[in-house]
């Protein structure tokens, strides 16, 4: 399989009136085509803002301050706007957290099916496309759902229309960014379904970024761990969950709840994710069980352990 | 849709009555008599007690109302003191100028209001946002009457640019006879418009739609307009629905400092020469006025907003 994203230093920080914020700190991974890869980590380590990096989106006052985003061999921060208009929507869709504040409340969903399309191609039967996208992504009654606003439909046929919505000019990469956090379990597994289902039929490459380790088993097969703006292990689903490294791995995988055991408590980690981390040092240092002097003097660089499983550990160093 | 403005209209009905009822009796505490008005103070009694029998304001107070309400039920608002015309025609003569006023006063702010609006939210923090903002907050601040004068000394006193009074007798005279007085009763109202376009623009733009929308490919002034001012008008609309009302009020002043005819200028008169009926059939007609532009903006705010629509 050959890689058709490859993310490579990306560091995009916010400019704020405390300082500067790196909420995106030299991050780099691939994804193969036809994969689903996922990033995962806790809620404001920078997994939201690395996916709207790579769509060129991040909002003020974020910038992309260093690094390249390959896609398909061409690197995505040196596109002139309109070029980069050119991509997001075409070969690259993008489908949101919250399916209830992703679609424009004063028009139809058909409508907004159709502005996607005809943002990038002249079609004269944009109806009848726009309905059978809808019917695609498993809306049922589509013809009456096409004609509805989006106050009208549930939070999972909202958002299966924006499914519909990034995938209605066959994009090469599909970036999902938490869409199954805002729905009810049961929707959540067959949103997820539809995406494996899209990924089988269209060859299309997933980004998918949750903090669900239970979802990141089911859906993946290659995933980055973030902790703090920084990618602190990568690798196979099967290695990182049969043998995490990281001790921020390990502590995620421990949170996850065991049906099979009969437990007290949840576990947590203890302490927050910092939101100005030191410049050098590893940023989980001061969460970490295991941390050395080292860990607060110096960053960890990224260590090789085979088969691709990549840690940033002074632990492996 | 149809019951929705059949319901609104049945409960404006009550409210028109109350109108009626506090306008009979705050004209009659307005300190004057039309009799001595009419007849000068050298009128004898003996005149002045005629004339107010043949007023009917001889009658006891609560006849006079009853009279009044069961006038008002007929459509019938009495003559005029003044002259004997029947004062709903004299109202509903000068209305056309009034309503003439006001909408080119409305359409003035929001030809200006909404791109400086639109221009402050999507450059905000710039020097141009600062700039519209604080010159807003001028705007507000100018009193109708003093902006009137200000443009006459300028436009058409120092440049002969433009006419002072009267309304012009072809379209393109009456245009540039309307053009200080709608200017000066719209400019409030751009300050208000351009505030509400910036706030409002400013809360849509930070929508997830609004990324999604770019996600999607969209250029950024596409997103703008079709997404984010198509959104973020709908506030817009009532604000400037509701203003249209004081806006017609506000076209007193206007009218007066430019010798317009109109409503105002109709009301004014009527003040001065404590013409009751008069006075009552104006004011009955502009709180009518009111509420018909509030039920059309409510009609008008439930097609910009489908929740409402279908809701």
């Amino acid at each position: 399989m050959d890689t058709l994203l490859s993310v490579r230093n990306l560091k995009t920080y916010f400019r704020v009136k405390r300082g500067i914020l790196r909420a995106v700190d030299n991050v780099s991974f691939d994804i193969k085509r036809g994969e689903v890869f996922c990033l995962v980590g806790e809620s404001g380590c920078g997994k939201s803002i690395t996916a709207l990096s790579i769509m060129r989106l991040v909002p003020y006052p974020g910038e992309i301050v260093g690094g390249e985003i390959l896609f398909d061999g061409v690197d995505l921060l040196k596109l002139p706007e309109e070029e980069m208009e050119k991509i997001r929507g075409k070969r690259i869709g993008m489908i949101f957290q919250d399916p209830h504040t992703s679609l424009d409340p004063s028009y139809t969903v058909g409508w907004q099916v159709e502005e996607a399309i005809l943002l990038h191609r002249m079609i004269k039967k944009v109806s009848k496309l726009a309905v059978n996208l809808l019917k695609k992504v498993g809306i049922p009654a589509a013809e009456k759902r096409y004609r509805e606003y989006p106050h009208q439909l549930s939070g999972g046929l909202k958002q299966r229309a924006m499914i519909g919505i990034a995938i209605s000019n066959s994009p090469e990469l599909l970036i999902a960014d938490e869409p199954t956090t805002a729905l009810d379990v049961t929707i959540q597994a067959q949103i997820v379904d539809l995406m494996l289902k899209l990924r089988e039929e269209n060859g299309i490459s997933i980004l998918l970024i949750t903090h669900d380790m239970g979802l990141v088993a089911e859906a993946c097969d290659r995933l980055a761990v973030m902790y703090a703006g920084k990618i602190v292990e990568k690798g196979s689903v099967e290695e990182i969950f049969s043998e995490p490294l990281h001790p921020y791995t390990k502590a995620l995988l421990r949170c996850v709840p065991r049906p099979d055991k009969d437990v007290e408590k949840l576990v947590s980690i203890p302490g927050t994710v910092p939101e100005f981390p030191p410049a050098s040092g590893c940023r989980f240092a001061d969460r970490c069980p295991m941390t050395r002097k080292e860990c607060f003097e110096t960053t960890p660089e990224e260590v090789n352990m085979g088969n691709g499983h990549r840690v940033a550990c002074h632990l492996y160093g | 849709m149809l019951g929705y403005v059949a319901r609104r209209v049945a409960m404006a009905v009550p409210t028109i009555f109350a109108v009626a009822t506090i306008l009979f009796f705050i004209v009659r505490m307005v300190p004057g008599d039309p009799a001595v008005y009419l007849l000068g103070d050298m009128a004898t009694p003996e005149r002045v007690a005629n004339l107010r029998a043949e007023m009917g304001l001889d009658k006891p107070l609560y006849q006079q109302y009853i009279d009044f309400m069961l006038g008002v039920l007929r459509g019938d608002f009495g003559r005029s003191f003044e002259n004997g015309m029947p004062t709903m025609v004299r109202v509903l003569r000068a209305f056309p100028f009034t309503f003439e006023l006001a909408v080119a006063g409305t359409l003035l702010s929001l030809l200006i209001g909404i791109p400086l609006g639109v221009a402050a939210a999507v450059r905000r923090g710039s020097k141009i946002d600062v700039l519209i903002t604080s010159g807003t907050t001028i705007g507000v601040s100018i009193p109708v009457f003093w902006l009137a004068l200000l443009l006459i000394e300028f436009f058409s006193v120092r440049l002969g640019l433009l006419p002072v009074t009267g309304l012009g007798n072809n379209p393109i005279e009456r245009l540039r006879h309307l053009a200080l007085p709608a200017f000066s009763l719209g400019i409030g109202m751009v300050a208000t418009v351009a505030r509400m376009t910036r706030s409002s623009m400013l809360g849509v733009l930070g929508k997830d739609y609004i990324t999604a929308v770019r996600a999607k490919g969209a250029p950024w002034n596409v997103t703008v307009y079709k997404h984010g001012l198509r959104n973020a008008i709908i506030p817009v609309v009532t604000v400037v629905g509701l203003n249209f009302g004081y806006l017609l009020g506000g076209t007193v002043l206007v009218e007066y400092v430019f010798g317009r005819p109109g409503l105002g200028s109709l009301l004014i008169e009527a003040v001065f020469s404590r013409d009751y009926p008069q006075i009552q059939a104006s004011v009955f007609f502009f709180s009518a006025v009111f509420m018909a532009v509030n039920i059309f903006v409510d009609i008008l705010y439930s097609f910009l907003n489908p929740k409402i629509r279908y809701g």
